[in-house]
């Protein structure tokens, strides 16, 4: 067992994937010699050449553009953002191109888009953003956000393998902050739309994934000391398709809910959870659902203002106090 | 980030790194005194000093951890090669 950080186990994903089909290549902005802006792909253009790690021009659409051409003629490519922000420009090729083949023409589009995405590192509005929930909203895309080196690594391996246009969001706060022991040469595959169990609790369910996962952990253990109350962690780790029955499994276990996310409030995948529990669970329920999100702002620069801005252990344990003394 | 910041990190992780090896170096010193021990106490008192060394060590780690991460973050961001 060999300790690895999260980036790293986003590394070995890659490589592993790449080593078993050939029909695996990756394109992006800088990833080949340089390694990309956070050296993801370090290595990788040495060991596999140019024709399988590919620069490409600073242009989203292109490299999504090409991501879907050659998916059509059977490829299996791999297409990194440099930052998720930039996402942006390459949105139509991802929400009127990728997403629709499969319905309109019956052609699998077997695209995975690596954005890494986040605040809390001081970066700003333009490399900061969490736009997750604009590519759950399109059908025909899948949306993953791994929390662990170990789901980092094996949900990358199910996107890689789906026949579907998948979008990774890799967390890059959790980078080189977060490390696991994961066995080596396992080829270990989380499937896409299966949440996890973080952690079993009783009294109250916290709802999240990616970044958050840990600040809920962190909460859970102060509520935990100072409230006595052992918190439920479920980790959703897919945002589409959402693992319904997991997410009403906890709602069953606990009848009172906490969502947190790092992207901001409105419209966030927050208010998809609550309205799925409303519709399907609300019986279950002994108090209103709360949501923990960052402000619906950009990013600021200031890192006083970021922290403020951000979701944090602090803003979930006041969040639970509220529908545990509702 | 400043350069006067960057400076500052890079100092701080220098730092660090002369007090995880003095750790090390305090545990590992426990670690000898409690072979010679002589006594069950001398073993149990070695024993928890070694670990107390060790937790140190850790939680030192953990900032270098945090220092490593921001700076490589910071570089990307810069875009430095």
């Amino acid at each position: 067992m060999a300790e690895i950080t999260y980036l790293q186990a986003i590394t070995e994903a890659l490589r592993e994937e790449m080593q078993r089909d050939e029909k695996v290549f990756l394109l992006g902005e800088d990833i080949g010699i340089y390694g990309g802006a956070f050296k993801v792909t370090k290595g990788l253009y040495e060991e596999f050449g140019q024709a399988r790690v590919m620069d490409t021009p600073i242009s989203e659409s292109a490299i999504i553009g090409v991501a879907v051409g050659a998916a059509l003629v059977g490829m299996r490519p791999v297409a990194e953002m440099q930052f998720a922000d930039f996402i942006t420009v390459g949105f139509s090729q991802l929400v009127t191109n990728a997403a629709t083949m499969h319905y309109r023409y019956g052609i699998p589009v077997p695209i995975v888009v690596r954005a890494p995405s986040g605040g809390g590192i001081h970066g700003g509005a333009f490399h900061s953003k969490n736009p997750e929930a604009w590519f759950v909203h399109q059908p025909g895309l899948k949306v993953v956000a791994p929390s662990t080196p170990a789901d980092a690594k094996g949900l990358l391996k199910a996107a890689i393998r789906d026949n579907n246009p998948v979008l990774y969001f890799e967390n890059k706060f959790l980078y080189r902050r977060i490390k696991e022991k994961l066995p080596e040469g396992d080829d270990v595959v989380v499937p896409i739309g299966k949440a996890r169990l973080v952690k079993p609790g009783r009294h109250v369910s916290l709802i999240t994934y990616g970044s958050m996962v840990h600040a809920c952990l962190q909460a859970a253990e102060i509520l935990n000391e100072q409230d006595q109350l052992d918190v439920e962690i479920l980790d959703l780790r897919t945002l589409q398709p959402l693992d319904k029955e997991a997410v009403l499994s906890t709602v069953e276990r606990t009848s009172r809910v906490v969502i947190v996310h790092e992207a901001n409030l409105t419209a966030g995948i927050g208010a998809e959870v609550a309205a799925l529990i409303s519709d399907n669970g609300f019986e279950m329920l002994d108090a209103p659902i709360k949501r923990v999100a960052a402000l619906d702002t950009p990013t600021p620069y200031a890192p006083v203002l970021e922290e403020y801005f951000m979701p944090n252990p602090e803003k979930i344990i006041v969040a639970v106090r509220q529908v545990i003394h509702f | 980030m400043t350069q006067k910041e960057f400076e500052e990190l890079t100092s701080m992780r220098e730092i660090l790194q002369i007090a995880i090896k003095r750790e090390e170096e305090a545990y590992h010193f426990y670690i000898r005194a409690r072979q010679v021990a002589r006594t069950p106490v001398e073993v149990e008192m070695f024993t928890k000093l070694a670990e107390q060394e060790s937790q140190h060590k850790k939680a030192l780690e953990d900032q270098l951890t945090e220092i490593d991460a921001q700076l490589e973050i910071d570089r990307a961001l810069s875009y430095d090669v």
